[in-house]
């Protein structure tokens, strides 16, 4: 019993180390789906109409502009609902500042990644 | 087990008590993404911390549809050494990440932050870069100086458009706390 969970250990650490992108695939196929919405909200700035406007690049900030935050924030919503938040928890909490629920988001998806990456490792 | 919960432990306080931001580089791409990236507090140029030669390695890949996170120096994955340079008329010296001058308190991991990139984008798994024939000839177009526009000594634009594909460089923050993102589509 002892050798056989020896086995599947060393398998598993010597599949990660030589297969970086299959361990990449674990991660993202082991997040939740509000995870994967999340990231796919990231990924759909890069959408043709989501994509910065000539006044948006001009603007001189580099902090995302308020209408592209607010492409995130459904997602970003079912994120931190997902930890078992609810809306007006959260409502209160930020005071409905789409930032903060976003920063707060951001976390939850770190944390939970981190986990994630941390269980494939082990 | 301990040993591991302990690892696990002193891993999180390190990334928790650092200053800098967590960067995160998402190369949606078809082309591999290979840049150096800059460090520097706001506003001015040194200190700075980058990931470029001599130091290990000379530059970040981030290969066609992939994510590369780095939330603190000491953590930084697949990073044997930083550039940092402290002043204009002092050597760029390489540091490993766990130096003590890349954690806090030192004025170095807590001042600075990443700012810049300079980067092209290569061909899926090649060392061609992606350009107007596909050619080996260093190209001219996605040739990436990219920024969060707060550094005279980096001047890049925080957006790129090209026939290629856009890249963008941008900060989510709020209560102190800041992400920022290269992404490249």
């Amino acid at each position: 019993m002892k050798k056989l969970f020896f086995t599947v250990i060393v398998s598993i650490t010597l599949l990660s180390c030589t297969n970086e992108s299959a361990a990449v695939n674990t991660v993202e196929s082991m997040k939740t789906t509000e995870m994967q919405k999340f990231d796919r909200a990231m990924k759909s700035l890069g959408d043709p109409a989501n994509r910065s406007t000539e006044e948006e690049k001009r603007s001189g900030s580099a902090e995302l502009s308020d209408r592209r935050k607010k492409i995130l924030l459904p997602s970003a919503m079912e994120l931190i609902q997902s930890t078992g938040v609810t809306k007006d928890e959260i409502q209160k909490k930020t005071n409905g500042d789409i930032s903060a629920i976003l920063v707060w988001a951001i976390q939850i998806n770190e944390e939970k990644s981190a986990q994630i990456r941390n269980n494939v490792k082990l | 087990m301990k040993r591991i919960i302990l690892a696990l432990i002193i891993g999180c306080s390190g990334s928790l008590s650092s200053q800098e931001s967590k960067l995160t580089v998402s190369n949606y791409s078809t082309y591999d993404f290979h840049g150096i990236l800059i460090a520097t507090p706001l506003g001015s140029c040194y200190p700075m911390v980058s990931i470029s030669g001599p130091a290990v390695p000379n530059e970040l890949v981030v290969p066609a549809g992939t994510v590369y996170g780095l939330s603190s120096y000491p953590s930084a994955t697949g990073i044997t050494s930083f550039l940092v340079q402290t002043s204009a008329t002092s050597p760029a010296i390489p540091r490993a990440p766990s130096h003590p001058s890349l954690s806090p308190p030192s004025g170095i991991a807590t001042m600075t932050d990443w700012r810049h990139t300079k980067f092209q984008m290569y061909f899926a798994g090649t060392s061609v870069p992606v350009s107007s024939g596909g050619t080996s000839v260093p190209e001219t177009y996605f040739n990436g100086n990219l920024g969060d526009g707060t550094n005279s000594c980096w001047l890049g634009d925080s957006y790129i458009s090209t026939t290629y594909g856009d890249a963008e460089f941008f900060k989510i923050s709020s209560g102190g706390i800041t992400y920022s993102y290269i992404n490249i589509y």
